[in-house]
């Protein structure tokens, strides 16, 4: 009996048991049709997917591609197709890319019952396998231009095998003008000779021989001599693996002599490693927006390694502190309009002017170098000797120089000291050194800038003060001007309010006139320009306020129906504010604009009039009983104005 | 409102016309009359009339007059005593600008001025009235018409009198003329002619269906809107009841205040106040 009840509930269980795990591990793939955005591509996409936790995760086959004929046909059209496989969201396979920017010129021809437009552009394709997200076997890269459907021109070819991401045996790389051939050790450390030659057979081509990753030598050749550059050949020291990007070529460059440098650089290597390493990114950024992936090739090479301690690092942080603080000083200076036009006659700015310029020259130039060092994080790549050597080829800057002064084509020349706290040691570490000399740097432009600032402020003033008054002249001009062209057509009271305007603007100008102190008649030149726009404001609004009272006078009338005429008839409502308005407020402001002008007082009393005038309009539709019962017996402008609510500032 | 209107005017004719017809059917002593007709003498009369109109809604109002009529006795000669106290109610509704009516009450009481009378000092009168009035513009004027029927129960003052019934039909023909202003609006004097017929008819009429011919102007003043106030003569002249060959007639001053309160909340007024125009 009891076994006959067991088995079926333990079937149960098992099948229940069952369900649930078939569920969780044997997730329904759908397919999706339909149209889908990948960054700036937008294509009609076939792709399987499940959905895990909400989230939908690729796998299975996926394309993704567009073209538009009808676009080709009238102007252009850009093309594209993604098209290989996902395994969990990571992509997982055999892949392609393909990107095409055509036109067509409308030809056709028809072949084998087809249609067939020629089209010409430039198709970029990218085909190899993935795994886990990362290249690996052999990758092509390809930019091709097409004429009339057919290949012309590879513009750019890159080959290159991985094993999981990491770059392998031997690789190509080469674009229209120099081609890239080359070789990795097994953990992807440039190895043996890399080659640069140029398409053309011409030009000279370059030779860099690795070995395990360290650069020892490159030998360069043109048509009739080559050359041999040592680079880290013999180190025997510390190495760190970088990549090999445009870091590496500044950290190479400070071992080279300037001659060195200059035969070697076209910078060709690093440019078509960094196209090629444009195109990986492209389709890192796709492969990323559709799931995980890692697709960038790391081009890894190994470079002496002298790692500054905590102490050198804080030195090197307050070098680049002193190089921007006196970049921006010296700039300030070296760019100051006033400066550069007083130093062609004055021999002072002259000679401030080129100390600054010869401390940038000595002493900031080098620095600059050293900050952008740090800014690459090249510095620690190099020994401090090599460093030093480097950047200051001819010794280290003096604190104490001689100065040209050219006026009038007259030469002279002029000793300079630049008074600082530090004095620089020839047996004081390098980076230490440094920081002395960033340090000396700074404290010159320094001194300098403050000694200019008073020319520079003087300068400032006499050029503010010439604006300004030629703002007083246009400001009382546009005040003249407005008042006698509105005088005439508004009622006599409110044109004897503009005319007094137009006294005490004269009045202004006049007290204004007696200022003899330069450094008043600044202050003065700025009270009368605000106190004239001022006064412009006033006028305008005194020109008003005869519509301010009709406009109220209207507001206020209603049009009711009287029975026994049977007529509309206009009544006056809430008469008390309006005669409180009409008899008292504006008279008060006339007067006020006729009897109490101060410039102090001008934009309050403006203000003033434009507020009240706005608030009394809003107090049509509101309940004002209690308002008009206060109105009733008061005469007084300034409390009538504080009933109102309107702010009456202090005059 | 021509539809309204004209529909008014024929039903007020149809009326007429039936009571008129009546009238006459019931015609049953002769009257003696007078070989000519007789004028009484003037008499002088003050009339001191407040009119009332009181808005009460969107097209409703409420017309409340009170008038005070003195009337000239032996004793109190020109001005003379009261005579007469109306209060005359009614509800009104405004049409439009132009077309107005109202129906209402009337309580009238009238004290006895015969000296030398025993009789009693005060009778009430009650009456029921309805009134159609249309204005119109002319220029700067305005010009009224006014048709008001009254139903009215008197009764004499001796101590047993019945009351009789009687209807008046009254039309009044009216002007307002602003004299100093093109129209009439706050601060306008205007002087204001008019002319009403007033007919009679019932049992008790018999030969003396016009009971007044009344001839008045009045020169008024607009204070505001809502307050106006205006003051005339009248003459008047109509049929004796009694003998329709005897006709009363008198010299009246006439002293008006009209008021137009609206107690109406702001909210309520607008914007509908200015009805359609």
């Amino acid at each position: 009996m009891i076994r006959l009840t067991i088995n079926p509930l333990l079937f149960f269980i098992v099948c229940c048991c069952f369900s649930i795990s078939n569920s969780l591990y044997a997730q329904e793939v759908e397919t999706y049709n339909g149209s889908l955005q990948i960054g700036k591509y937008n294509g009609k996409a076939t792709y399987t997917y499940k959905v895990v936790e909400n989230d939908t995760v690729l796998d299975g086959d996926f394309l993704v591609l567009r073209s538009n004929l009808q676009e080709l046909l009238q102007k252009q059209d850009y093309s594209f197709q993604f098209k290989g496989s996902f395994v969990d969201g990571i992509p997982d396979g055999p892949w392609k890319f393909q990107f095409g920017e055509f036109n067509s010129k409308s030809q056709s021809e028809v072949i084998d019952y087809q249609y067939r437009v020629l089209v010409s552009g430039i198709q970029k394709s990218s085909v190899g396998k993935i795994k886990m997200g990362n290249p690996h076997g052999e990758w092509t890269i390809l930019e091709e231009q097409i004429e009339d459907s057919e290949i012309s021109k590879t513009l750019f070819k890159s080959v290159i095998s991985f094993d999981k991401g990491v770059p392998q045996q031997n690789f190509s790389i080469n674009n229209d003008n120099y081609t890239l051939v080359g070789r990795f050790l097994r953990d992807g450390v440039a190895h043996d000779e890399w080659s640069l030659f140029p398409s053309n057979g011409i030009d000279q081509s370059e030779s860099w021989y690795f070995n395990d990753g360290l650069l020892q030598n490159i030998r360069v050749d043109d048509d009739n001599d080559h050359k041999t550059i040592t680079a880290f050949k013999g180190f025997t020291g510390e190495t760190k693996t970088i990549n090999l990007d445009a870091a590496y070529i500044a950290a190479l460059d400070i071992q080279f002599s300037k001659e060195d440098v200059e035969t070697l650089h076209q910078n060709n290597l690093p440019k078509l490693l960094k196209q090629n390493a444009q195109r990986y990114q492209e389709i890192d950024a796709i492969l990323s927006e559709l799931g995980k992936s890692d697709f960038l090739p790391e081009f890894k090479v190994k470079v002496p390694y002298f790692p500054l301690d905590s102490v050198e690092a804080v030195q090197v942080d307050s070098v680049v502190s002193y190089y921007k603080k006196a970049k921006e000083l010296s700039e300030s200076i070296l760019h100051n309009s006033q400066l550069n036009i007083l130093k062609l006659s004055d021999k002072n700015t002259a000679y401030q002017y080129n100390t600054v310029l010869q401390i940038k020259n000595d002493f900031l130039t080098p620095i600059e170098e050293i900050a952008r060092y740090d800014s690459l994080s090249i510095l620690e790549y190099t020994s401090r000797k090599q460093l030093l050597d480097h950047v200051f080829a001819s010794g280290l800057p003096n604190p104490k120089m001689d100065i040209e002064i050219v006026i009038d084509s007259v030469a002279s020349s002029k000793p300079y000291t630049i008074s600082t706290t530090v004095t620089s040691s020839k047996n004081a570490p390098v980076i230490q050194q440094i920081e002395t000399v960033a340090k000396m740097g700074y404290d010159g432009v320094l001194a300098i800038a403050n000694e200019v600032k008073e020319t520079l402020a003087q300068e400032k003033r006499q050029n503010e003060l010439a604006n300004l008054e030629e703002e007083i002249i246009v400001q009382n001009d546009s005040l003249v001007m407005f008042i006698d062209s509105v005088r005439t057509s508004i009622p006599l009271n409110y044109s004897n309010s503009l005319k007094q305007i137009k006294t005490f603007a004269n009045a202004t100008l006049n007290s204004y006139s007696k200022v003899k102190s330069a450094q008043d008649k600044l202050i003065s030149a700025r009270n009368t320009v605000a106190c004239l726009k001022n006064l412009n404001e006033l006028s305008v609004t005194v020109s008003k306020m005869p519509q301010f009272k009709s406009t109220i006078q209207e507001t206020y009338t209603d049009r009711i129906w009287n029975p026994f005429m049977v007529t509309l008839m206009d009544e006056d409502i809430k008469k008390r504010i309006t005669t409180a308005y009409t008899k008292i407020l504006e008279p008060y402001f006339l007067i006020q604009t006729e009897e109490s002008l101060t410039c102090e007082n001008i934009s309050a009393l403006n203000e003033n009039i434009t507020e009240t005038y706005h608030s009394v309009l809003m107090l049509k539709d509101k309940d004002t009983k209690k308002l008009e019962r206060k109105l009733k017996k008061e005469k007084d402008p300034l409390t009538i104005l504080e009933l109102l609510n309107v702010q009456n500032t202090k005059q | 409102m021509k539809t309204f209107g004209t529909y008014m005017l024929r039903f007020l004719f149809l009326l007429c016309f039936l009571t008129t017809f009546k009238g006459v059917s019931q015609e049953e002593e002769p009257e003696v009359l007078p070989e000519y007709s007789k004028y009484k003498d003037l008499t002088t009369k003050t009339w001191i009339n407040t009119y009332g109109n009181i808005r009460i809604g969107k097209r409703l109002f409420w017309d409340a007059q009170t008038h005070l009529r003195l009337e000239e006795t032996d004793a109190t000669p020109f001005v003379g005593q009261v005579a007469q106290v109306y209060n005359r109610h009614a509800i009104g509704y405004i049409h439009s600008k132009y077309f107005n009516v109202r129906l209402g009450g009337v309580l009238r009481l009238n004290f006895n001025t015969d000296e030398s009378s025993t009789d009693r000092n005060l009778v009430p009168e009650w009456r029921i009235w309805h009134q159609y009035q249309f204005a119109q513009a002319l220029e700067s004027m305005m010009i009224y018409h006014r048709i008001r029927i009254e139903h009215r129960w008197t009764q004499g003052f001796a101590e047993d009198s019945e009351y009789i019934f009687r209807n008046r039909w009254r039309y009044m023909f009216r002007m307002k003329i602003p004299l100093n202003n093109h129209k009439l609006k706050p601060k306008t004097l205007y002087v204001a002619p008019e002319a009403e017929l007033i007919m009679q008819s019932g049992k008790a009429v018999v030969a003396s269906p016009m009971e007044d011919l009344r001839l008045t102007t009045t020169l008024g003043y607009i204070l505001t809107p809502r307050l106006t106030v205006a003051a005339g003569a009248m003459y008047s002249q109509g049929q004796d009841l009694a003998n329709g060959g005897n006709f009363k007639q008198s010299w009246a001053m006439r002293f008006h205040v009209y008021f137009s309160p609206d107690f109406r909340k702001v909210k309520n007024k607008l914007p509908e106040i200015h009805l359609t125009d």
